[in-house]
């Protein structure tokens, strides 16, 4: 399955959607939709994986390339995720203690 | 000992292929789902690693990947890129350095690789190849029992 992405916005935030397999293949897609978001001035990133039935070490990668650029900026990055399987690989690589992983949207209610 | 090889070249688009090939010989040694999406995803992991030292030397040579199923299920994947110390260690790095140390996108992808890896997979080896040419991550998990 190919990689799917879209973009909202949820008040000063910008969502970005991803649904589909994040792998080596198709993590250099997100990795640019992510950098041209950034280059854009976006400075309140949040990214919800709860469409993403696979994600790979080039995924959290990607994940990890978008924080560090947030950080040096001064943004934040939250990552929206309740998926079971994605919440295993953030433990596993102990980067669950580097993200804000919230399991919704805060503006969710 | 029933076996599969499979070689690909070292291309991103290959790994994915690769691991439904391992998802598909753990399914016939009859491992459980969640062990399953555990092969699945180690051999994923593995191959990505592969595939990132062929590129980083410009290597065309194949990516190795050896199954073979017998009082385990053992997935061997092997590359053939020049080998230093650091490539081999297996302990998970530190999640803060993941975040501030490493700098290009191929190392970064190898660390967690390795850490994702070290993770998944409780007997895990990454060893340097018999004849001194490349690498390989060893990984087994248990057969079922039968009754």
């Amino acid at each position: 399955m190919d990689l799917e992405l879209s973009t909202t916005t949820a008040g000063a935030r910008t969502v970005v959607t991803v649904s589909g397999e994040i792998d080596m293949y198709t993590a250099p897609q997100l990795r640019q939709y992510l950098t041209d978001l950034l280059g854009n001035g976006v400075a309140d990133l949040a990214i919800d994986v709860n469409g993403v039935d696979f994600c790979d070490s080039t995924g959290l990668g990607v994940f990890i390339g978008a924080l560090r650029r947030l950080r040096e900026t001064g943004g934040s990055l939250v990552i929206v995720c309740a998926r079971e399987q994605m919440l295993k690989i953030f433990q596993l690589t102990g980067l669950h203690k580097v993200f804000d992983i919230e399991p919704r949207l805060p503006s969710d209610g | 000992m029933p076996a599969v090889r499979f070689g690909f070249s070292p291309a991103p688009v290959h790994v994915r292929t690769a691991r439904l090939v391992a998802a598909s010989v753990a399914q016939q040694a009859s491992l459980s789902n969640e062990l399953l999406s555990e092969v699945r995803q180690a051999a994923g992991e593995a191959c990505s690693r592969a595939v990132v030292r062929h590129r980083r030397f410009g290597m065309s040579a194949l990516v190795r990947m050896n199954l073979t199923i017998g009082a385990r299920f053992v997935a061997e994947v092997a590359d053939f890129a020049p080998v230093t110390s650091t490539h081999l260690r297996t302990p998970v790095p530190d999640a803060s350095n993941l975040t501030t140390q490493t700098t290009d996108d191929d190392t970064l992808t190898e660390e967690v690789a390795l850490a994702l890896l070290a993770g998944l997979v409780p007997d895990l080896q990454v060893i340097q190849a018999e004849n001194g040419i490349g690498s390989i991550v060893r990984m087994s998990w248990p057969l079922p029992q039968r009754a």
